[in-house]
């Protein structure tokens, strides 16, 4: 039985039927709008930080049902991402990466060693597509609902050895030297080096006042002080005119997961933080007018990291809350594109981070079984099998789901279940009886391959199996100011 | 399996261009390449990519030094914590100077993702406040790790050695999760 919610659905139909009428959008008219030969005029480049194919499911399940679909899927052109690194030095491959090397390699289109922040495996600092945007007369923005300083979004507009260099306080540890020179912080380069015009984000403790003085002398508007004094959503949207230049930080650290901000912390503060979908926004119309970006585009890099985030701590609520969030502000950047026609959209990930897997309904994992079978790798028999079943459920270590009746019990293994929009009126979240039963390998990155969604000109380069590299390669050839 | 060379530096036009401009030296000093940005943010005519380079490499600030006499003196045994950038996201439990050792237990909640660095600074002083001695610990994350909760790291012991201490000061001035 279908009961579809009328909300995220009916959502994302307007858009599909926006984009065909407009002739500019979706699979019908992907031929055209799609395609490679006028080229893209302004790039939105989104990343869904730790967001593997399971948790678009999952995402899909709960806000739309079996038979739904979320923004992203509804873009046009798909294809699948590899991520793997490399170990330092080297050109050996290191098949799980952490954000930073994955970042480094679509904004650099380098291969480079997990932790390496704009430098290739040996350390050379390599240019960004930010940097050469920026260079090619393009407006560009940053925006990360992490600290931006972070790997993701510090790849595009900084270089350092190692990510955790990342302010306000330089130290020999964290700032590791190239040939005996010092990185500067990340936060204190993107204080002084110019590459974005909008930058949004939270971190405002990696920065200080002598930051603020550099920046507001370079042009830039600051919202709220920093170090000090964080940004509100009231002072970005104040913010108009043409060719701005801004930096809002919202958070003196990551910013707040959404589910949060309307039940665990429901502070002022809080509150006025905006949301990645807001932040998307004000970037978009902040950058695409003025002269620059009638005359050369822009590009915008957006990332939804607290997905990452809330996976490493096995927390599928919160990880579903913040995949329904960045859905959002693919949205606002498809209708943007919709109405444009020049802009290319790209949603991908880094990497999938924790194993996040959908198992079947009552079913139960190999680490809640009373004794984990081992591994039958290398068994050649498929006529009889060796292991007919996983064994039986461990009561002391798997006592419900995690967000249901288990949730009191540290023990607990088990899954997290969750209502779709299949399910029928009175299943709740954490119910047995809940459609979506949701797991977790690990609190760690794997090495699976990543979606990647795309919709406008250039679009088509993206379909099929890319390298993460390939995303950099793609883009210059896609992007009229960077041919 | 291998990666050529090409494969991996990347292999487009573009790319190996901008590789190139790497490795000429960019003349004049930052700030000169700096001002010749346009506040208005046209930058076309900068070498944007060498700029940012150049700023990468600027020699950083040495962190502030701990204080050479404190004024006024504690109390003897005082482990003043000293405010900085993170203390919203951690927490200092039990700080205390235990024979001639700065201990405590840090507890990291604010995010429970890998921790990739933690430092701390710890200053000791005689009894008129004179400074004898600092130190920088660094935190080794494999060890953080074995405090990891689902709730973040917690009560990760601190011990720092403190000769002749009569009071201390401590403080957090780098703190990063994954």
């Amino acid at each position: 039985m279908l009961t579809r919610t009328k909300g995220w659905g009916g959502i994302g139909a307007v858009v599909v039927v926006a984009g065909m009428v407009l002739g500019s959008g979706g699979p019908a008219v992907a031929g055209n709008a799609n395609g490679h030969g006028r080229g893209a005029t302004n790039v939105i480049l989104l990343i869904g930080d730790g967001m593997g194919q399971t948790h678009v499911d999952a995402a899909r399940q709960v806000a739309y049902g079996a038979e739904g679909s979320l923004v992203m899927e509804e873009l046009g052109v798909t294809g699948t991402v590899r991520t793997w690194a490399v170990e330092r030095g080297s050109d050996q491959p290191e098949l799980v990466t952490d954000s930073a090397s994955a970042a480094t390699a679509w904004a650099s289109g380098v291969k480079t060693y997990n932790a390496g922040i704009g430098v290739d495996t040996n350390g050379a600092l390599v240019p960004t597509m930010m940097e050469q945007a920026k260079a090619a007369g393009m407006r560009t923005g940053n925006v990360s609902t992490a600290e931006i300083t972070d790997a993701t979004p510090a790849a595009q507009f900084s270089h350092a050895a190692l990510r955790g260099c990342q302010g306000p306080t330089y130290t020999v540890a964290s700032c590791e030297t190239l040939d005996g020179k010092p990185y500067l912080p990340i936060a204190q380069q993107i204080a002084r080096n110019n590459v974005a015009d909008v930058i949004l984000g939270g971190g405002n403790a990696r920065f200080t006042a002598e930051d603020q003085a550099q920046m507001e002398a370079n042009g830039y508007t600051v919202l709220g002080e920093l170090g000090s004094r964080v940004a509100t959503r009231s002072e970005l949207a104040a913010v108009t005119g043409k060719d701005r230049r801004v930096i809002g930080l919202f958070n003196t650290g990551n910013m707040t997961v959404e589910v949060n901000k309307a039940k665990a912390f429901p502070t002022a503060a809080v509150q006025e933080e905006p949301s990645i979908a807001e932040m998307t926004s004000s970037a978009i119309t902040l950058l695409s007018s003025g002269r620059d970006a009638r005359r050369s585009g822009f590009f915008l890099q957006v990332e939804g990291a607290m997905i990452d985030k809330r996976s490493h701590a096995n927390d599928a609520a919160q990880t579903l809350g913040e995949m329904l969030a960045f859905d959002q502000a693919v949205k606002v950047a498809q209708d943007f594109a919709v109405r444009d026609g020049n802009t290319l959209v790209i949603v991908t990930a880094d990497h999938e981070c924790a194993g996040f897997n959908i198992i079947g309904k009552g079913s139960y994992t190999n680490a809640e079984a009373a004794a984990p079978p081992a591994n039958q790798s290398g068994t050649s028999s498929t006529q009889t099998p060796v292991r007919p079943s996983s064994g039986p459920l461990d009561p002391a270590r798997s006592t419900g789901p995690v967000n249901g009746s288990g949730s009191g019990d540290p023990l607990s293994f088990a899954p997290a279940t969750f209502r779709t929009a299949d399910d029928p009126a009175g299943v709740q979240d954490g119910d047995p009886e809940a459609s979506l039963w949701l797991t977790y390998l690990s609190g760690n990155h794997t090495g699976a391959d990543v979606p990647l969604y795309a919709y406008g000109p250039g679009s088509q380069r993206f379909v099929g199996s890319i390298d993460n590299t390939d995303i950099y390669d793609h883009l210059v050839a896609s992007v009229r100011a960077l041919r | 399996m291998s990666v050529s060379h090409d494969e991996a530096v990347g292999s487009s036009a573009a790319q190996r261009t901008w590789r190139a401009a790497y490795t000429v030296v960019v003349t004049g000093a930052v700030v000169v390449g700096l001002a010749a940005c346009s506040p208005a943010g046209g930058a076309a005519e900068v070498d944007v990519p060498g700029v940012a380079a150049e700023v990468a490499l600027l020699a950083p600030d040495e962190p502030d030094a701990a204080p050479d006499v404190l004024d006024p003196v504690p109390p003897a045994g005082t482990v003043e914590l000293v405010p900085g950038p993170f203390d919203d996201r951690l927490v200092v439990n039990h700080p205390a100077l235990v024979d001639e050792r700065v201990t405590a237990t840090v507890d990291v909640v604010s995010d429970v993702s890998e921790l990739l660095a933690l430092e701390l600074d710890v200053a000791w002083y005689d009894g008129d406040g004179a400074l004898l001695g600092s130190t920088r610990e660094v935190v080794d994350p494999d060890v953080a790790e074995d405090f990891h909760t689902e709730g973040g790291i917690v009560g990760l012991p601190i011990e720092v050695a403190a000769p002749g201490a009569v009071t201390a000061r401590l403080s957090i001035p780098v703190l990063v999760n994954e």
